[in-house]
């Protein structure tokens, strides 16, 4: 197990040296001039300009400059941020617990809601239930998630006795929540976690319903299923305890191939319910042209990306009856 | 193929999500003839914000203008978009696929390692980077932004079914003398890839809408005054109670062409994938 | 919030919290009691009056700094006597009127305890005159020959001239800085250095806490020389956009939002039980600002803009009442110039360009425009008449009229392009003057000279980004600001802005009032004129209407 986690940790990390040659390849092939976009000059003189340029570097011939930028990366320096005046890594570490319990949080209820609709489904296959669920699954499945979200806080914001209980801005009530108890303010923060999560989840949810119903009926249709059946088991012994068991396991890959959409899907969630995490702090940092931020901010996301695929993997290995043995 | 054809349109997912988008196409693609005023004119302040009516089927926006006629020229656009952005992204994973599964091990191991790392990357947060970085948001811009970053999933699904049509190829190459691989990989190779990718295409057709309209949302997208129906639902935000007409009706356009979509998606893969029956 | 939920959350926040035991600090009592919300879409960068660009920026380093004196309610800023005394309690002009002498309130405090003395105010004149800084006002203090010390309490302005503005430019336009805290600091390095954020005033309020993109904590000083602040805490919140704001705003989580913009939104605030609206004057104005030199190359006239009958086309060819009518309905007022209907030389019969599409396409064909290539928009010598608007993104008025504005050009061949961005994105791309166009506002201040200082030669390094300037109009702003007859003033500033209408250097859209919604808990809400934000320390919460978040008091 612990070589196969070193081996896994190793590929991640080329993963993250690719995508952090793709940045600054991208940067330096996009029109203009990478100067103005690294810090945002603007009535600064020509000599203060001449010394910044050669500061950061950018008279050096490329592959001078990429080196540059790789050792600054791995060292954790990802530039200043003009829009907050603080390196960039120091503000989206600031934002990336709340982007992560959102996604968590998301993840949980989509993963729970989707298998349980998704067995379902499988379970009574061709019924009008299943006909019923498939129609709901994939019209929250088309629906923007920014739509959804708009429609909860349309709901929650005109009722406002509701709004109370789940708001529908921000990840805490500022001015209040400085002055509450450890308990209190974990509580806040749930409340104004869950609007957010349960849109971002319900859509994932649509998703991974359609995915465990093909799972579910996939394993029911095995032989296992029918031996199971033929012994006299009980109908929800077979489907809980073997059919649903047996179905979960191609659902672990599922989970890793989730992070990616998960985030692109939160910075949507993020700007609908100002929630203050990496997407939108990416939003913003786009209309205040702060490039240092954008660059690190996807940066950043294909490492959560890594790192979330290595736990699936490692789940996926520990889980897996066929590989599961002697270590 | 005709067998294809019948199996298809048996399938009643499919049926549904074709008519669906063939009414949609054609409403879109008629768009010049059907729209019943020029999407982009005012028509005046007393006729703002009107509720749905005869002359106005879905009503009109705040700034006077024909919610209809903007939803249909809408519709146009992110069929535009999606469709061609998807042919580019297909073309170029095709590509990149049959470059890595055919190459050399290194070549193979370079390009997907490039793939992966692309892949890791969350696609909203690749968009917007690019997006940033190039600062155009025309049509044709969006096309290629879109297109070009869209196409990994399907150099990963081409790339296996070159490696494995390669597999076999070269035990039947070994027997036979000196025919052409290339020859045998295209005709062995061109119907085992057809498949995933209309599969993969088609799904990824209404993944793009679904991410133009996100875009156009974030205020990143198309700009004013070009009818985009992102953009009308996140201008008609505001007006959800006051006048819900002006975001219901977009809303309601792109949930339907990401079911057709979908639908369409789907039936392809339940009657033509190998895989599934 | 409704006080049934005000009785909810705290049973709930209890209940959460019952094992744990204590719950907030809700330990207020008595009078004084009451946190303000404010909300705001632009978060400062930096505290320090010298470096506002915006008026969120000093609106909020207001409640931490203040002047040696101020406008009275009537924002006269003629003479001296209808003043009101803040850091200054008193004064006296020198025989021949070149020197003002101001005593300083002996008990005025920095936050940190130390009195304010003369040496404060003589290095805050330093400042505000220092290139490297370029505070916005530098310009106004021109006639200000020197401010010296004459002894601890007492500070001498010596001006070069008698004029009628003489008292007026010595104590608007400087909030006085802690020199103790801030000399020892290079100037290029003020901006960015931790002082600016975490900054010493001798305001009503001191920071307490400064959580960046979120929000701003002011805690009120109890032993304020000028009387006890009406709230114990002000809190100012930074969110990105209207709908958030106005959502924030009819949920409660918010006191005040000022401006209310958008007609649906004021609808939507005025269902609200709980919540006030308010028709207040302002003495802002919004413009579509040219760009008379090339944004590519600085030292080039602009292909299009340095050409004044062109200017003077685009203008024509806009129908500003629409689009105010349009955007803010009846409360809407189409500005006469650049000057708002609340200040003394607003007439109506001032010259300015008629809306006459059809004289403008004549226009532009005679400057040899025409639509060559049949694509609905003018070109000339295979240049299409096509230009960038530039905007921030968070102003829904703007955004707006933008578009209603695109339409009307388009009637007559005009190709607008609209590009919105961030404040602070804004600000940059304006102070580079990289730019084409650019949708801006100013507020007022009570002196005409406010005009010239977006409008006129004097302007060209702080507000007048497209560099706009006309000889004449400097002349005769020179007459204008030393001329004592108020009523020969008003001639004169009319003149000018009669002048300044016909060159065109922009088109001004929309201006001179705004609607604030409230909580109606405050019970003596006031919005001056010229600084909406200069009562806030007054406001107070009726004792008997308090919520939750008025019962905490900071520590």
């Amino acid at each position: 197990m612990a070589r196969f986690i070193a081996g896994r940790l190793l590929q991640g990390i080329v993963v993250v040296f690719v995508v952090v040659t793709l940045t600054f390849i991208l940067f330096r092939l996009a029109p203009g001039d990478p100067f103005t976009r690294m810090g945002q000059s603007s009535s600064a003189s020509e000599e203060f300009k001449a010394q910044a340029r050669r500061n950061l570097g950018l008279d050096q011939p490329l592959h001078t400059q990429y080196l540059r930028y790789i050792t600054n990366v791995a060292r954790g320096d990802l530039g200043m941020s003009f829009s907050e005046q603080r390196p960039v890594l120091e503000a989206i570490v600031a934002r990336m617990p709340a982007t992560v319990a959102l996604a968590a949080t998301a993840l949980l209820i989509d993963f729970v809601l989707g298998i349980l609709i998704g067995a379902t489904q499988g379970a009574r296959a061709g019924s009008k239930l299943d006909d019923l669920l498939s129609v709901m699954m994939l019209t929250l499945y088309s629906v923007p998630v920014f739509w959804l979200g708009l429609m909860f806080v349309l709901v929650f914001a005109y009722n406002v006795g509701l709004l109370d209980l789940l708001p529908a801005t921000g990840s805490k009530t500022t001015g209040v929540y400085e002055y509450l108890t450890p308990l209190g303010q974990l509580s806040d923060r749930i409340r104004h976690l869950m609007l957010p999560a349960i849109t971002l989840g319900l859509v994932g949810a649509a998703g991974t319903a359609r995915y465990q119903r093909a799972a579910m009926l996939d394993v029911i249709r095995q032989d296992f299923i029918r031996t199971a059946r033929a012994k006299g088991l009980r109908e929800p012994t077979v489907l809980l305890r073997h059919a649903l068991r047996n179905s979960l396991l191609p659902i672990i890959t599922l989970f890793g191939l989730s992070f990616p959409i998960l985030l692109s899907g939160a910075v949507l969630v993020e700007t609908v319910f100002a929630w203050p995490g990496l997407g939108k702090f990416m939003v913003d940092a786009i209309l205040a042209r702060d490039y240092n931020v954008v660059t690190g901010a996807v940066i950043i996301s294909a490492c959560m990306v890594v790192v979330g695929n290595l736990l699936a993997d490692i789940l996926y290995r520990a889980v897996d009856p066929r590989v599961r043995g002697p270590a | 193929m005709r067998e294809a054809l019948h199996r298809l349109s048996s399938n009643r997912r499919w049926r549904y999500g074709a008519i669906l988008l063939a009414v949609l196409g054609a409403l879109a693609a008629l768009a010049p003839l059907l729209a019943p005023y020029d999407p982009t004119t005012q028509l005046g302040s007393a006729r703002q914000l009107l509720p749905p009516s005869a002359t106005h089927p879905f009503g009109t926006d705040m700034f006077g203008r024909d919610v209809l006629s903007r939803v249909i020229y809408g519709a146009r656009i992110s069929f535009v978009i999606a469709l061609f952005s998807v042919l580019l992204s297909v073309t170029i994973g095709t590509g990149v696929g049959i470059t890595a599964g055919y190459g050399t091990r290194l070549l193979d191991a370079v390009v997907m390692r490039a793939v992966d790392a692309a892949l890791a990357i969350p696609r909203v947060f690749l968009l917007l980077l690019v997006l940033a970085l190039w600062e155009r948001v025309d049509v044709l811009s969006l096309i290629v932004i879109l297109g070009a970053t869209s196409w990994f999933g399907v150099s990963r699904i081409v790339r296996s079914e070159v490696l494995s049509v390669r597999e076999r190829c070269y035990m039947e190459a070994a027997r036979s003398l000196g025919v052409g691989h290339r020859r045998i990989l295209l005709y062995h190779l061109l119907p085992n890839v057809t498949t995933p990718v209309i599969v993969a295409a088609t799904l990824g057709m209404g993944q793009i809408v679904l991410i133009e309209a996100g875009l156009s949302f974030l205020g990143l997208g198309i700009q004013e005054p070009t009818a985009s129906l992102g953009r009308m639902m996140q201008s008609g935000s505001t007006l959800l109670v006051n006048a819900p007409w002006t975001s219901i009706f977009p809303g309601a356009v792109i949930v339907l062409t990401v079911i057709g979509f979908s639908l369409v998606g789907d039936g392809f893969r339940d009657t033509l994938d190998p895989r599934t029956t | 919030m409704k006080r049934i939920t005000s009785l909810v959350a705290p049973a709930v926040l209890a209940a959460a919290a019952g094992t744990g035991g204590c719950t907030p600090d809700l330990s207020c009592e008595g009078d004084w009691c009451g946190t303000l919300v404010m909300v705001s879409a632009a978060e400062p960068p930096t505290l320090l009056p010298p470096f506002a660009q915006f008026d969120i920026h000093i609106a909020l380093a207001d409640q931490l700094f203040w002047r040696l004196a101020d406008v009275g309610p009537d924002a006269i800023s003629w003479g001296h006597e209808s003043f009101v005394p803040k850091l200054a309690q008193e004064w006296e002009f020198s025989d021949d009127s070149l020197t003002i002498v101001f005593r300083l309130n002996r008990a005025a405090r920095w936050h940190d305890g130390t009195p304010v003395t003369a040496r404060d105010v003589t290095f805050t004149f330093d400042v505000y005159r220092d290139t490297v800084i370029n505070a916005l006002p530098r310009s106004r203090l021109d006639r200000i020959a020197s401010v010296t010390e004459r002894d601890s309490t007492a500070v001498a302005f010596r001006f070069s001239e008698r004029y009628p503005e003489q008292f007026f430019d010595a104590v608007y336009h400087m909030r006085i800085l802690p020199r103790h805290l801030l000399d020892t600091i290079p100037r290029a390095a003020l901006r960015t250095h931790p002082a600016a954020r975490n900054p010493v005033g001798s305001g009503p309020f001191r920071l307490r806490r400064w959580d960046t993109g979120e929000s701003i904590e002011l805690i009120a000083d109890s032993a304020f020389f000028a009387g006890s602040p009406g709230v114990r805490r002000l809190l100012w919140r930074f969110s990105s956009d209207v709908p958030t704001m106005v959502t924030q705003l009819a949920a409660g989580e918010v006191d005040v939002l000022y401006p209310v913009t958008g007609l649906e939104n004021i609808d939507r605030i005025k269902r609200e039980p709980d919540l006030r609206t308010l028709d207040v004057e302002s003495n802002a104005y919004a413009y579509v600002g040219f760009n008379f030199w090339d944004p590519a190359d600085l030292d080039s006239p602009h292909p299009l803009f340095a050409d004044r009958e062109l200017r003077r086309a685009i203008t024509m060819a806009v129908d500003r009442a629409a689009i105010v009518a349009d955007v803010m309905g009846d409360a809407g007022v189409v500005p006469v110039g650049p000057v708002t209907g609340g200040h003394w030389i607003w007439d109506d019969d001032i010259r300015q360009l008629p809306h006459d599409p059809d004289r403008a396409r004549t226009m532009l064909a005679e400057l040899g425009w025409s639509d060559s290539d049949a694509d609905g928009v003018l070109d000339r010598n295979g240049q299409p008449l096509s230009f960038e608007l530039l905007m921030t993104s968070t102003s829904v008025l703007r955004v707006r009229s933008a578009v209603f504005l695109q339409e009307q050009l388009r009637q007559v061949g005009v190709d607008l392009v609209v590009q919105a961005l961030e404040p602070n994105a804004m600000g940059s791309r304006m102070s580079s003057r990289r730019f084409d166009s650019y949708f801006g506002s100013w507020l007022q201040d009570p002196s005409p000279i406010s005009i010239a200082e977006s409008w006129t030669t004097s302007g060209l390094n702080a507000g007048n980004y497209g560099a706009y300037t006309n000889t004449e109009i400097d002349e005769l702003v020179q007459r204008a600001r030393s001329e004592f007859d108020p009523m020969a003033a008003k001639e004169l500033w009319k003149e000018i802005v009669g002048l300044i209408n016909e060159d065109a250097p922009a088109i001004w859209i929309y201006g001179g009032s705004v609607t604030v919604g409230i909580h109606s808990r405050f019970e003596n809400p006031s919005f001056p004129w010229d600084e909406w934000w200069k009562n806030l320390w007054t406001f107070r919460a009726t004792p008997s209407q308090l919520i939750e978040r008025d019962l905490i008091t900071a520590r």
